[in-house]
């Protein structure tokens, strides 16, 4: 400010949020005006307010005025919009809202009418297109529509029609009575983004830089300049007029108040009374014997949180979804801190008991920390969209939206584009994607890209190299959030703007959810879980058998037997705890309580790995270390999990308890934490907890490994919280595996895809827990997998065979299966005719019903029945009213094709319904003496560890995880069950081909066993696909 | 046996030229692997294979484009050659050619002489190539594009045919997978079943491309007919500087011609080589028989006493071979009493130019948007934009190069615009530059510009 006449505010400026238009962040852009000095900067993405949170954030924090605005193009005018005050902001909103959803994803469409009413409280900017005769009329209509609120806007970029539009806009000044301002069009906060500039510029318009030519700004001067070259280029009374613009608005996003919907509210109530009534009458239902007095005076403190903080409205709303979902017989479970309380157990939004998980409750809501309520609802997964419609329909579309999700550059689609505006070929481009190992935490993905140019990178390499690491993080679209709604009492678009979503029927707005969070409003997060799907099937075939209704909390808790079936790692099929490193983990742990199972859910995840916090843990566990703490402040916090901070909750408390974080400075890194890919500003709170923790007697090497900690939750945070909820979802899977395998393993059948496995291993793991399992049958099966038994009605608890459904076979339609088995007369189609007359399908259906092996009880083995079936002689579909014709004669006079032999039978089970009740391949193999000495998965816990061994199975999984460096974990499948193969980097390398390549794999290699779990380190691999090949062969000249 | 195929089953490959012991492939539209070389095979590549599971298998794996072009003109070229050895060609493109070989073998000697023939003029090619011989033509095509086949004894030679899977037919995919999940998966088999039962299910197409590969008496395939005049060229893979080195690919040349002659049925008194060099001027020798010959080795003596003679100017990239004066009766007469050629239009001028010169040598004058005044305007091979209208002022004549402006006339310059700042082009020729018009003292209007040293420079004069 020491040069007054200097003094200036930017009116006119696009981030990164106008999609490969600016090249900046938003922060960028406020962070360089405060530094230059400015008095103000107005955002002013196009036709967008996206990354107006985040600017208003970094504005907030250096003390800089912002305006928000937005830009418009109409036929090569530019219309720059300001917000005056809050009214001003709704109608802004209102219009790039109007704009939006009136054209598909991603672009607008407005005309100069739309700008003729309604924007009575903002600004218009007025640069006018380059058309002479365009100009005078939009000068009329600037007077008519805007007058006292419209001013010119010239801005001199110094290319080359600057001169020229200069001059038109002074002589033009002269005559009217629209004022003129300056301003810089700014697209980059820094000349030095321009090569990102041109390159974004290039991929917006998929060309290459090359090609671009006048495409591209002809220089750099579209970013913020410095005051002094803007005094060279602008009269002062220019200048001086974005200075009164910028006083004339008066707005800040800080405004913004979020209203909770009022209509859950009866009429005559407070929400504070209703929602009281609503929990008492949960208590009884929950407690019929009368709620214990600690419950009481748990719920007295919850609700008095509550009304302290105004929540109410948000739990009425939760508990309004919930209840619909409950009348629509769709199971949901919610999760989050504010989840796990007495009072959503009362009002129906999570099953998990609170006596069973007292800890959680500290957690609840506090005023403290500041942190708005957090809440998601998991929905069964093929049911979600019909409480999303029920959200629109009780909120209206007007006031319910779902949160934008910005999709960012990545490595991969980043070297892509860049690369290809840089002119490299596809190949290439491709070729060095595949190159890059995204996991080595070793050698940054970048530093591996900069190695793969050579000692002497080509010049266009070098640009690369520079280019790909300005353009991550770079915003590239909006899309739809998981599920994250906002629900408003008013009109959702007065608020933030809305605008169309890929898929039809959906909008979104233009925030995401951290903007929500930063600015105070509430999201509801409406989620998906496959599970939950599976779980509701389960219960419902156990209903149907037993003649009542089985609802989740009738299935008993805590029973023994389903933490000793768990600790033997025979969990396939159960929530979470599936996957092969849970598997891994689930022997080490060996849960035997319900919040084993919320530490089990937690621990194999990025943060505590990271952490080693692992390792520690199960030694403590498993009683082989000393459990201790340094202090009782840090006991409260780490007591639960034996002194070693696992959730990441742990590690927030522990900062505050251990490191001297202030409430606000733990809130603080909790954000961070949330953020940190993005922004990567955690390293200053890293360095406070070093000083605090070794402040306080807590050695280096420990505070070390807090911090590689967060790193880990950054990753992938999974707090204690959602785990409390996804344990519980644990348990109750594992009950109905451990006792109802059959009603389970349709259950998940039924619910595909979902989960870990395929329904092949699914139905072996079932089978050989002793459920019978029939094939797909004509006569029998429905579109689902169902269960039959032998004796009607089945007794209460009796086990039923599990009947495959027509959904395993592959291209064959629900429709089709459904007309197939309405049409089904009570002893069942008798002939292919029969079946023809009575149903038509269409010939793929008829196919894919042969091929699958449906028709072997009415038309003979699959080659026979897809032969007759192949044949659609019309004559024979004309006998509709003559039954009495000899159904057999046609298929007697067919030519008999050859019969399938058995190996022959597995490949078509596999190829049509992915899964095959026959004897297993590598069964087959072994029987023929091709895997001489091949130890069957079952007998290796004979092997002593150590001992070298040789193992054979089909190739069901492969993965390198980011947690492991350099190892592969292949897991083989042989007629008996499962084999775990380690792979070391160094093997992986030197057989590539048949590591990668096989189908069937042979491995000669050492077993090693920890406890119960048995790995085999592979030394040795074998390709065997071309066995199988071979066997099929030659069992097929034998015929 | 009536039927000689060759298969040529890694030529898309073998034309880029790389040593064979390097793995490469080439992708299919879907960059999905559509062709790896025995080298990249063993490594683990497979057709069908997505890109990066190639990749992971085989690091060194070089991804090559289909030549479709080149794959033409080299199976047409094979296809002339292949005319020393049957009177009756037919092209099965992409990659085979198939001879009637029946009227030939007196000639040669019997099969086994004949064949050690093709074997030995296929080597010096460098092509790989796999042999069929067959009774029907469309059967023996199908042998060699799955296995070397040369079973003289008819009965055998059936049994083998029958036993090819259903799937080298080509039939389209949904037929072949209906025709696998009815157990049917040879030839043989699909030959056993009633035909009317076929033809129900799957249409007469179906017999028809059946009956082609299993009925002697099938409809033969389309004659290859070789081009009116011989002009043919090889690219030599790296350049040549010693005639010596000319040789190898000039033996090619005249096996094809010899076999161009022979299908032709046409005598040749006069060949013309042209040296083609990397740029400058194109070298030609011209090769004289007097009584006109035929044979590639009659030829091939001249030439390399002729060659001995000739120093080459610069090394030689590509070598072409015109047959110049054919002695035909029927030809000759048509060539003395053909009429005069219409003038020429410019296009037809400047493809003939480009195919004489190359596509290098012949520019067309492009305006490039660029921001850059030394790149607006450039010669180029391809189409430029078309000039759209701005508001620049752009001098008419713009130096070839700016000359340096001093600063005692830089003092006395009347400035009348300006700046114009234009500062693009980081990817290649940076240029960070103020420019003005000014006035000179004598009345001329220049293009001025200042650089980011603050040094000046006349870019142009305005008319």
């Amino acid at each position: 400010m020491s040069n007054d006449s200097c003094r200036y505010a930017e009116l006119h400026a696009i981030s990164n949020f106008s999609f490969l238009r600016g090249a900046s962040h938003p922060e960028e852009l406020v962070a360089q005006s405060a530094a230059l000095g400015y008095e103000a900067l107005a955002l002013t993405d196009e036709c967008s307010l996206a990354g107006v949170v985040r600017a208003h954030q970094e504005a907030k924090e250096l003390g800089l005025k912002l305006l928000v605005g937005s830009e418009f193009h109409i036929d090569g005018r530019v219309l720059v919009l300001l917000a005056r005050d809050r009214m001003g902001y709704a109608q802004l909103c209102t219009l790039i809202t109007r704009g939006r959803r009136r054209a598909k994803k991603g672009e607008y469409l407005l005309t100069l009418e739309d700008f003729e009413t309604g924007l009575d409280r903002c600004l218009l900017l007025f640069q006018p297109g380059p058309e002479e005769a365009q100009l005078a009329a939009d000068m009329a209509w600037l007077k008519r529509y805007h007058a006292g609120r419209a001013w010119l806007l010239v801005e001199r970029l110094l290319d080359a029609d600057d001169s020229w539009r200069w001059q038109r806009l002074l002589a033009r000044a002269g005559n009217g009575d629209i004022p003129l301002v300056c301003a810089s069009a700014v697209c980059m906060h820094s000349p030095e983004r321009q090569p990102l500039q041109d390159l974004l510029t290039a991929i917006r318009l998929r060309t290459t830089v090359f090609q671009a030519g006048w495409q591209l700004a002809a220089n750099a001067e579209r970013h913020l300049r410095p005051l002094a070259a803007l005094a060279q280029l602008y009269p002062q009374a220019l200048r001086q007029e974005t200075l009164k613009i910028a006083a004339l608005c008066d707005f800040s996003l800080d405004e913004l108040r979020y209203e909770y919907p009022a209509e859950l509210v009866p009429a005559g109530l407070s929400a504070r009374a209703h929602l009281r009534n609503l929990v008492e009458q949960g208590i009884k239902r929950r407690f019929p014997d009368g709620e214990p007095e600690t419950v009481r005076s748990m719920i007295e403190h919850e609700l008095k949180v509550i009304a302290e903080l105004d929540y109410e409205p948000y739990f009425l709303t939760i508990e309004d979804i919930v209840r619909f979902a409950r009348e629509r017989d769709i199971l949901c479970q919610g999760r989050g801190s504010a989840a796990n309380s007495v009072v959503c157990y009362c009002l129906g939004i999570t099953e998990v008991d609170p006596r069973q998980v007292n800890l959680l409750f500290e957690r609840f809501l506090s005023k403290e920390r500041n942190e708005p309520p957090d809440i998601d609802v998991d929905f069964e997964h093929q049911r979600r969209e019909e409480v999303i419609q029920y959200i629109y329909q009780r909120y209206g579309r007007e006031r319910a939206g779902l949160a934008a999700a910005v999709i960012s550059y990545r490595s991969r689609s980043a070297i892509r584009d860049v690369g290809r505006a840089l002119g490299f070929d596809e190949a290439y481009l491709g070729w060095l994607i595949s190159q890059l190992d995204r996991r080595d935490t070793q050698l940054p993905w970048l530093e591996q890209l900069r190695q793969l140019g050579g000692e002497k990178p080509a010049p266009m390499f070098r640009h690369l190299l520079a280019l790909v690491p300005q353009i991550l993080h770079f915003p590239r679209h909006l899309s739809q959030h998981v599920g994250g709604f906002v629900i408003a009492s008013g009109p959702l678009h007065e608020l933030v703007p809305i605008e169309n979503a890929a898929m039809a029927d959906r909008t979104l707005i233009q925030w995401n959810k951290d903007d929500l969070e930063a600015l105070g409003l509430l999201k509801i997060d409406v989620l998906a879980l496959g599970m939950l799907s599976a779980l509701r099937r389960a219960l419902h075939l156990l209903g149907e058998r037993d003649g009542r209704n089985w609802q989740m909390q009738d299935i008993p808790r805590e029973d023994p037997q389903i933490y000793a079936m768990l600790s033997e790692a025979d969990s396939m099929g159960v929530f979470q705890v599936e996957s092969r490193a849970q598997m891994n983990m689930l022997p080490r742990l060996r849960p035997a309580k319900y919040y084993d199972l919320v530490v089990q859910v937690a621990i194999v995840r990025p943060g505590p790995i990271q952490g080693d916090m692992v390792h520690p843990y199960l030694l403590r566990r498993q009683g082989k270390e000393a459990v201790d703490y340094p202090s009782e402040e840090v006991r409260a916090v780490l007591e639960p999990t034996l002194g070693v901070p696992i959730f990441q909750e742990q590690v927030i408390r522990l900062a505050m308890a251990a490191a001297g974080f202030s409430a606000g400075e733990a809130d603080q890194l909790r954000r961070a934490m949330a953020a940190w890919r993005r922004s990567g500003s955690i390293a200053r709170y890293q360095q406070k907890l070093r000083e605090g923790l070794s402040g306080r007697g807590y050695s280096a090497e420990f505070a070390e490994r807090i911090c590689r900690q967060i790193e880990g939750f950054g990753e992938y945070g999974f707090p204690e919280s959602h785990a409390a909820s996804f344990a519980l979802l644990v348990y109750l899977s594992a009950w109905l595996k451990c006792h109802e395998p059959a009603a389970f393993c349709c259950a998940l059948l039924n619910s595909q895809p979902m989960g870990f496995y395929s329904p092949s291993q699914l139905v072996q793991d079932a089978r050989r827990h002793g459920v019978e399992v029939r094939p797909v049958c004509i006569n029998a099966s429905h579109y689902d997998c169902t269960l039959e038994y032998d004796v009607r009605p089945p007794a209460s608890g009796q086990a039923g065979a599990l009947r495959l459904g027509f959904r395993l076979i592959k291209g064959f339609s629900q429709s089709g299966a459904e007309a197939l088995v309405t049409a089904r007369p009570d002893p069942g189609y008798s002939s292919i005719n029969e079946l023809r007359r009575r149903v038509a399908l269409s010939r793929g259906d008829y196919d894919a019903l042969a091929a699958a092996n449906a028709l072997v009880q009415i038309a003979g083995h699959r080659h026979q029945a897809r032969w007759a079936l192949l044949n659609q002689e019309p004559e024979l579909l004309l006998d509709i009213e003559a039954p009495e014709v000899d159904e057999t004669r046609t298929l007697e006079a067919a030519t008999p094709m050859p019969v399938p032999d058995e190996c022959a039978e597995l490949q078509a089970d596999y190829r049509h319904t992915g899964l095959s009740l026959g004897r297993h391949p590598v069964l087959l193999l072994r029987e023929q003496g091709q895997l001489p000495r091949a130890v069957r998965s079952d007998r290796l816990s004979a092997i002593k560890s150590g001992r070298p061994v040789r193992v054979a199975g089909l190739v069901t999984n492969r993965q390198r995880p980011g947690t492991a460096t350099g190892i592969t974990f292949v897991t083989l499948e042989d007629e008996a069950g499962q084999i775990n193969l380690v792979v070391w980097q160094a093997t992986a390398r030197a057989q590539r081909k048949a590591l990668l390549g096989s189908r069937i794999l042979q491995v000669d290699g050492i077993l090693e066993r920890e406890g119960e779990l048995i790995h085999v380190i592979a030394g040795r691999l074998t390709d065997m696909t071309s066995l199988w090949a071979g066997l099929s062969n030659r069992s097929r000249d034998f015929h | 046996m009536r039927w000689l195929c060759l298969h040529f089953p890694w030529l898309a490959l073998e034309l880029h030229g790389i040593p064979a012991d390097q793995p490469q492939a080439l992708l299919d539209t879907r960059q999905r692997i559509d062709l790896a070389n025995p080298c990249a095979q063993d490594q683990g590549v497979k057709p069908g294979q997505a890109l990066a599971t190639a990749l992971a298998l085989s690091s060194e794996l070089q991804l090559l484009e289909t030549p479709a072009a080149r794959l033409h003109t080299a199976l047409n070229q094979l296809a002339l050659w292949a005319g020393g050895y049957s009177a009756r060609i037919s092209l099965c493109p992409p990659r085979a050619l198939l001879l009637e070989m029946a009227s030939m073998l007196h000639y040669f000697g019997g099969l086994d002489a004949y064949l050690r023939c093709i074997r030995e003029g296929v080597a010096s090619t460098g092509y790989t190539v796999r042999l069929a011989i067959g009774e029907t033509a469309r059967g023996t095509e199908l042998l060699a594009a799955t296995t070397e086949c040369l079973e003289p004894d008819k009965r055998q030679w059936w049994q083998r045919l029958e036993a090819l899977p259903i799937d080298a037919l080509g039939l389209p995919t949904r037929q072949a997978e209906q025709l696998q999940g009815v157990g049917l998966s040879t030839l043989g088999e699909l030959r056993a079943l009633p035909r009317h039962e076929l033809a129900q299910r799957f249409g007469q197409g179906m017999l028809d491309s059946l009956d082609r590969v299993l009925d002697p008496g099938a409809a033969l395939p389309d004659i290859f007919e070789p081009p009116e005049q011989f002009h043919q060229r090889i690219e030599l893979g790296s350049e040549v500087s010693h005639t010596q080195g000319l040789l190898f690919p000039l033996r090619r040349l005249l096996a094809m011609l010899e076999g161009f002659l022979r299908q032709r049925q046409q005598h040749v008194t006069r060949i013309k080589l042209q040296l083609y060099p990397r740029d400058g001027q194109i070298q030609v020798v011209t090769v004289h028989h007097d009584g006109g010959c035929v044979t590639a080795a009659q030829w091939m003596e001249l030439c390399r006493l002729r060659l001995e003679r000739e120093r080459l100017q610069a090394p030689v990239l590509i070598l072409e071979l015109i047959a110049e004066q054919g002695l035909s009766r029927s030809l000759i007469n048509q060539d003395l009493f053909a009429p005069a050629r219409n003038a020429e239009l410019p296009e037809q001028l400047i493809s003939r130019l480009r195919s004489r010169l190359g596509e290098a040598a012949v520019m067309e004058m492009e305006v490039q948007l660029d921001h850059r005044p030394e790149q607006v305007i450039s010669a180029r091979t391809g189409r430029g934009a078309p000039v759209s209208d701005f508001h620049a002022a752009r001098p008419g004549w713009l130096l070839s190069r700016p000359q340096p402006l001093s600063a005692h006339l830089q003092r006395r310059l009347d400035w009348l615009m300006g700046p114009e700042r234009i500062c693009s082009g980081w990817w290649d020729k940076p240029v960070a530059r103020d420019y003005f018009i000014a006035r000179w003292p004598d009345g001329r209007c220049g293009w001025v510009f200042r650089d980011t040293r603050g040094h000046w420079f006349i870019h142009g004069w305005f008319g």
